[in-house]
């Protein structure tokens, strides 16, 4: 509540006083120091800078700033503003969601990130791309990028595993035509990834001539104009396990989870974002060296083990659970917080908590609110884990190894949370989750395994 | 996760010296002062941008240290002294070097810093001026744009610092007041355009009219 009053003292001294500046916390007491003029500090020295604010804070003050404003109908091919899916798929279901980040919204340009889903036999096939957040047809490239990686590698796959592939990738890891086969599926996604790049290509040249790209650009369209980064996952059965390919090009993040590992080894990131030293340094797949089967084969990923949980994002999702590690705990833990995947363990009932639930359900914080964007008048409040952890006195390995707090913190849940199907869930945290300085488009696609027995997200009731 | 927000660092270069006493200086707060109101009505900006102020005079020093929007407190301005445009250059790269975050595998860097100079004359310390130069050209590692304002400024010298050098032909309270909302412009686009690639030409608004890109 204290965090509160002062936003507010900010931000009406801050309307009332036109170009008056907000009134400033009282500068740390070491620095207060009256010391005689002979003796203060070179005149080299800085200022020391004020204690920094806490990020609710400014959030509490940007949510006031925060326009909507849809997507151009005038420019040639607008995106939609959600997309979400649900998808069956041997063994558990894939639920996805891209939502317009808050600059797109508040700029009233498009949403530039897509994703693809497609199921070949057994196996299924995720595709995320991030279309250059400069670059105005980025969303086209972005969108056939992940159409034609999906499309080339589920029929590629398909194909593939009719033969002795099929066998071969549930021999056991060590043996070398497990490998041999692991290897042939790698190269099938590498060459999935270069038909993206042939996808974005096209897109730029049945475009190139035509006066409505042309005019909205100011200048003739360039490949460049259509690029964007590519997250592709295969992901198949074997012999109980998993086998997970992948291969990254530029930021996001592909990692599987197996929740029923100790925490030291339950994540396995499947890619490594490429970045410069500075943030949002990052390769696309148009960038001249990422056209080799070389510089893809260091981008492939190959996992075969137990997990029950693939999540691919584009890096809207990723920084904000920046190092991924531990991080993508955390992603875990709100999607659990937040009644979208199901989380291990039996639900809880209000009616039904023992002595000890009810004690850590009183310690746990209320979810938190912010007007949505599109209609500051709607609040849907959602549960996160740093508060949890705070107010409960736990790290993610303490979380890892009970689940209670979050299961609590669901009986909150917003009703129009629970009303929802798993992908709508998905797509209303996607919208609403705020984080400063974290408003890019958000995409985020969870192929989830459940071991037998389990639930799916479709099945969580609370 | 404080610790992890991501800042577009923009770094302010302002000439104080004698020539600029009087109209110019008082130009120059103004402009500072509706940069800020500017940038405050900004929800991108204010969540990202932080800014800091080095003066120069006869000598050169960081006053406000990167600092975020919200807690932007102006800057006092006195005018008097030589041109010190390298020590202010070698102050600029020691803030660059300790205050801005490099991405590491557990910390994601800071945008690549904004730093604007602006200067009414030529570098009265010319030996630190050439160090300096070299040293900013091989670290590389911020967009510097450079506006040379007034009959006496000397492009030649900032050409030297980056490619971005404008030209504003008066010192009068009017361009000034055009040059601050034209760096809050930059500020704004800069903090659109965040994932350009490096090395990449700088994206930045038209310059206002009566600026002359030096090419």
């Amino acid at each position: 509540m204290e965090e509160h009053s002062q936003i507010e003292r900010l931000v009406l001294e801050e309307l009332s006083a036109d170009l008056e500046l907000p009134a400033l916390p009282a500068p740390p007491p070491a620095q207060a120091d009256s010391a005689p003029e002979d003796t203060a500090p070179p005149a080299e020295t800085a200022e020391t800078a004020p204690e920094p604010l806490p990020d609710e804070a400014v959030t509490r003050h940007t949510t006031t700033l925060w326009k909507y404003r849809p997507v151009p109908a005038e420019e040639p091919e607008p995106f939609p503003e959600y997309l979400t899916r649900e998808a069956e798929i041997p063994g558990g279901r894939v639920i996805a969601a891209r939502v317009r980040g808050k600059k797109h919204k508040h700029e009233g340009t498009n949403c530039d990130d897509w994703f693809e889903i497609a199921s070949a036999g057994e196996a299924a096939v995720i595709a995320v791309s991030d279309g250059a957040g400069s670059k105005k047809f980025s969303r086209i490239g972005a969108r056939d990028a992940c159409r034609a990686a999906a499309g080339y590698l589920a029929c590629a796959l398909t194909d593939a595993l009719e033969g002795e592939l099929s066998a071969q990738i549930r021999l056991p890891l060590a043996e070398a035509k497990c490998q041999a086969a692991c290897g042939v599926l790698a190269g099938i996604v590498q060459q999935a990834v270069l038909k993206a790049y042939e996808a974005v290509e096209a897109a730029y040249y049945t475009r190139a001539a035509d006066p409505a790209y042309t005019a909205a650009l100011g200048r003739r369209p360039e490949v460049k104009d259509f690029a964007g980064t590519l997250l592709l996952a295969a992901l198949l059965p074997a012999d109980g396990e998993r086998l997970v390919i992948s291969c990254q090009v530029g930021d996001g993040m592909i990692a599987l989870l197996n929740t029923g590992a100790p925490f030291d080894v339950s994540l396995r990131l499947m890619g490594q974002a490429d970045s410069g030293s500075f943030s949002g340094e990052t390769e696309f797949l148009t960038s001249e060296n990422m056209r080799s089967l070389d510089a893809l084969q260091s981008r492939t990923r190959i996992f075969r083990g137990a997990a029950d949980c693939l999540l691919v994002m584009s890096d809207g999702v990723a920084d904000d659970y920046f190092p991924c590690a531990p991080g993508l705990y955390r992603l875990y833990f709100d999607l659990v917080a937040n009644g979208i995947l199901p989380g291990r363990g039996p639900a809880l009932s209000l009616s039904a908590l023992t002595q000890q639930q009810v004690r850590l359900f009183k310690k746990l914080p209320d979810s938190l609110a912010y007007p949505w964007i599109n209609d500051p008048g709607v609040e849907i409040a959602l549960h996160d884990t740093e508060r949890i952890c705070q107010a409960a006195g736990l790290s993610l390995r303490g979380l890892w190894e009970d689940e209670t707090p979050l299961l609590l913190s669901r009986l909150g849940l917003d009703e129009r949370i629970k009303a929802a199907p798993p992908a709508e869930r998905l797509k209303i945290w996607l919208d609403n989750y705020v984080v400063r300085g974290s408003f890019d488009d958000r995409t985020l696609v969870i192929a989830h395994l459940p071991p037998a027995g389990g639930e799916c997200p479709a099945d969580t009731k609370e | 996760m404080a610790d992890y927000s991501r800042r577009l660092p923009v770094y302010l270069l302002l000439d104080c010296s004698g020539s600029m006493m009087g109209e110019p200086i008082e130009a120059v707060r103004q402009g500072i002062k509706a940069l800020l109101s500017e940038l405050r009505g900004d929800p991108q900006a204010l969540e990202t941008a932080y800014l800091s102020v080095i003066t120069f005079d006869s000598q050169a020093r960081q006053i406000i240290p990167l600092t975020e929007l919200m807690q932007f407190k102006e800057p006092e301005l006195r005018a008097g002294g030589a041109t010190a445009l390298g020590a202010a250059l070698e102050v600029l790269l020691e803030c660059l070097n300790s205050e801005v975050r490099k991405s590491t595998e557990t910390q994601k860097g800071d945008w690549r810093p904004l730093v604007f100079i602006l200067t009414d004359g030529s570098p009265t310390d010319t030996a630190a001026f050439e160090r300096a130069v070299q040293n900013i050209k091989s670290a590389k590692i911020a967009n510097i744009v450079a506006c040379a304002a007034g009959s006496n400024a000397r492009t030649e010298h900032l050409k030297r610092i980056t490619d971005n050098v404008l030209m504003m032909n008066t010192l009068s309270a009017g361009d000034m007041a055009q040059f601050f909302a034209w760096v809050s412009g930059s500020i704004k686009m800069s903090s659109k355009s965040l994932d350009a690639k490096p090395g990449m030409p700088l994206r930045l608004p038209p310059p206002p009219q009566g600026f002359v890109i030096v090419p």
